[in-house]
């Protein structure tokens, strides 16, 4: 009995971690690609270089100025966390320019005022610790004199050894070789621990770090800067979507509360054939399409498009809408009615107030059905091309520029997830049917 | 209040579908009437005409006199309770009331003293600030009610307004309708499928089946002196018992017989079975009007061998085997008969109704 029991928890055990192993998983799938647009699209151009490694989001940039040979010239470096290391971006003497790429290249706004007071500051260091300076410059060149002496006799050796390989003969001179090899790649490695800690130890006396707060939208503004116009586009796609809401909405809805309350012959039929049009790729229904509202006079239009989108979104909202309508019982109607109302008058007060959740989530079907679709849109716009197309078209044009690319396309999600959020208490009540 | 008056109503679906023919009634001031019978009879169709919530095919409705057949729900001054409740949750529950008093564009002091009143009489004070998903099913019951009898309508209509309660309330809720009633004193129609309510709180009932009404009577004519052989067998329970009878005459006197008892007919029923000699009747008897005893009496009519003793506390239900039937009786409480036991039945002759096997209406 106790060992059934216990056998039992087990297996309840490991069923409840398959359970969790698997909601995690699904979790990451879901997240993952939506973590990687939106830390990629507040990346600098520098920063993507090391994509997708750094995880987290910077909202920094580490500066490094130092001296440059050449005179009133200074190099600086920019921090990569991924590396570990400064890398150097840029040397020059003229502050203002030196500003300008950084600017552009890491997305930090670094005044020329700061720059020209850490090149003073370094200035200052140098020639304060001049002798430090010169006498790790001297241990640094001498390190770096060994380092590329045993560079070249590793080289030598290890050539001869390919000479003397295999050969019987040669045995002792190939042991000595080896020997050889063994003690240059040991003078390698000390040489080389010694320039990094030479290094490490003259940076403080000749190079002044800072750190600047990065500019976290700087790729959404150059993609709103950048792209021909984006603004605009934004505003359009969202009268198309809001013309689709509308549109699909209306005629659906009535379409869907005459399918939830009278009955007639071949409803079943019609309501099936309803979703006929979403079978057909929306594609190739634009191709006619075009033809049909060039003559009306509604290409490259908004309401041309959301016209197109609406023939598609109205089978569903159709769906939904009867769904909805059928949850609300018709008596409450009728006692409308008895108690007052014209029939129009029951639905408006008291039918459509039950119905307005079901209603709204719908409407959000319908915006982010039209709102993001970007085939058909390339084929019914020219001139006035809606968001969607705006990206998709910076995405064939700017190769390379991931980040850019993917601050457009996060602010193509933006409207959408905040119709969204701002109706998501509706969701749940449209497919949890409405509780009266 | 006012009088309702149906005048040869009938409701068609499609083309050959009949919900409700040929419905002739007269509802007087301030009556109480049941429309009573089992699902599908059309009472219900019956009461949506009158409310104007279904389109009417033929007849008339007059309300008061006048003709309100054509007109929408709203114009025929008359207020509903339905069975769902049909309560608006969007609304609190003094909204719900109030809602066809403001429609009445009603003036904002009145519509305080007047649903006050309302709540006061169905007992629901205390909730007005409630929504309706706040309330139990007897509460939202309660609402439904108030909020029709706020309008004081010329008809009351009910649509089996009690058959969402549990059996307890039900039969609570009954009395405080009758209450209500008597205290409102509005014409009133109401539609149900329990007899047991329709008998405890009709003035008339009207038994209706198959679209058309049967029988339109008080209780007591509903129950003891039916119309044909159907409300005979819907009213009561158990229900009627039908024995099936051939009648022969010698000697000048009326026989009824079958193979297990002969029946001699005594008062006004021997002038009513004259015109069916040598035919066969139905007879018809309530289960209390056949008396079970366990010695033979004089006026013993046949015995048999119990089958099943249901025990209902006031009074027991005794079942024998009669031919491929079962007849159920009721006996007194005490003593207590055993299945297998010999009881001697006999009949209370006045209660004794018969029927014509063919046309299954009363002899009379």
């Amino acid at each position: 009995m106790m060992d059934d029991l216990r056998k039992r928890n087990v297996k309840k055990g490991i069923n409840k971690t398959i359970f969790y192993i698997l909601i995690l998983f699904v979790a990451f799938i879901i997240v993952t690609p939506i973590y990687f647009l939106v830390s990629i699209s507040f990346m600098s151009d520098q920063e993507a270089y090391d994509w997708p490694f750094p995880l987290g989001i910077d909202f920094f940039g580490n500066f490094s100025v130092q001296p440059a040979e050449e005179e009133g010239e200074y190099i600086v470096s920019f921090y990569s966390n991924t590396q570990g290391k400064y890398t150097t971006l840029i040397q020059g003497k003229k502050f203002d320019e030196i500003s300008d790429f950084l600017k552009d290249k890491t997305n930090c706004d670094v005044p020329v005022e700061k720059l020209r007071e850490a090149a003073e500051n370094v200035d200052r260091l140098v020639s304060q610790n001049s002798d430090k300076i010169s006498v790790l410059t001297a241990e640094l060149a001498s390190s770096n004199k060994t380092l590329l002496k045993v560079n070249q006799d590793i080289v030598k050796a290890k050539r001869q050894l390919k000479l003397v390989e295999g050969k019987e003969s040669m045995k002792s001179i190939e042991e000595g070789l080896i020997a050889n090899l063994a003690q240059y790649e040991k003078t390698k490695t000390e040489a080389e621990t010694e320039i990094e800690r030479l290094e490490k130890e003259i940076e403080p006396y000749n190079s002044v770090r800072f750190r600047v707060t990065k500019d976290m939208f700087a790729n959404y503004v150059t993609f709103f800067k950048v792209t021909r116009d984006a603004l605009p586009a934004l505003f359009r796609s969202i009268q198309v979507a809001l013309l689709t809401v509308l549109i699909s909405l209306t005629i659906g809805g009535t379409a869907g509360y005459a399918f939830a309350r009278y009955r007639f012959k071949g409803k079943n039929m019609l309501k099936l054939s309803t979703l006929f049009v979403r079978m057909f790729p929306g594609i190739a229904i634009a191709m006619p399409m075009v033809i049909i509202l060039a003559e009306m006079g509604f290409y490259d239009q908004p309401l041309g498009l959301s016209l197109v989108y609406s023939v598609g979104q109205i089978g569903l909202t159709i769906w939904i809408t009867a769904s909805i309508f059928m949850g609300i019982p018709v008596e409450l109607e009728e006692a409308a009615q008895v108690f007052g109302r014209s029939k129009f008058g029951a639905f408006i007060y008291v039918t459509l107030p039950l119905a307005l959740p079901g209603l709204a989530a719908s409407a959000m079907y319908a915006f982010i059905g039209s709102w993001a679709e970007t085939a058909q849109a390339i084929v019914l716009t020219q001139f006035n091309p809606t968001f969607p197309v705006v990206v998709y078209q910076t995405m064939v044009g700017a190769k390379g520029m991931v980040n850019l690319i993917a601050a457009g396309g996060v602010a193509m999600a933006l409207p959408a997830v905040t119709f969204t959020i701002l109706i998501r208490r509706y969701m749940l009540q449209m497919w949890g049917g409405v509780k009266v | 209040m006012a009088t309702l008056e149906l005048i040869n109503l009938g409701k068609r679906y499609g083309n050959k579908v009949w919900g409700a023919r040929n419905i002739d009634l007269v509802v007087d001031d301030k009556e109480f009437i049941v429309f009573l019978g089992p699902s599908g009879c059309g009472k219900t169709t019956t009461m949506r005409m009158v409310a104007g919530l279904e389109e009417v095919t033929e007849g008339k409705i007059l309300i008061d006199q006048t003709d309100v057949t054509i007109l929408p729900p709203r114009k025929r001054d008359i207020s509903m309770v339905f069975q769902s409740y049909a309560v608006w949750p969007h609304l609190s529950v003094y909204d719900n009331i109030a809602f066809p008093l403001k429609l009445q564009k009603a003036s904002k002091s009145e519509i305080e003293v007047k649903a006050k009143r309302v709540a006061e009489m169905t007992k629901i004070e205390e909730y007005l600030g409630r929504f309706p998903r706040q309330l139990s099913g007897g509460q939202r019951q309660r609402v439904a009610l108030a909020r029709a009898l706020v309008v004081e309508p010329k008809v009351f209509l009910m649509d089996e307004p009690l058959s969402n309660l549990d059996a307890k309330l039900r039969v609570k809720m009954r009395t405080e309708l009758k209450a209500i009633h008597a205290q409102t004193q509005a014409t009133t129609v109401f539609v149900t499928h329990d007899q047991a309510e329709a008998m405890s709180m009709a003035d008339r009932i009207v038994v209706m089946k198959d679209g058309s009404i049967v029988q339109c009577g008080t209780s007591d004519d509903v129950y003891f002196d039916c119309e044909d052989m159907f409300v005979a067998g819907f009213i009561g329970t158990p229900p009627t018992n039908f024995i099936t009878m051939t009648l022969s005459s010698s000697d000048g006197s009326l026989m009824l017989k079958n193979n297990i008892f002969n029946y001699k007919p005594k008062d006004k029923n021997v002038e009513i079975l004259n015109r069916y000699d040598k035919r066969e009747v139905v007879m018809g008897i309530r289960p209390e009007s056949m008396i079970v005893s366990k010695e033979k009496k004089n006026d013993t009519v046949f015995s048999s061998k119990v089958l099943v003793v249901e025990p209902q506390g006031s009074h027991q239900i005794v079942a024998i085997q009669f031919n491929d039937k079962i007849i159920k009786m009721i006996a007194d409480p005490f003593p207590k008969v055993l299945p297998g036991e010999e009881v001697y039945i006999s009949f209370e002759n006045e209660r004794i109704m018969y029927f014509d096997p063919e046309t299954e209406k009363r002899i009379r």
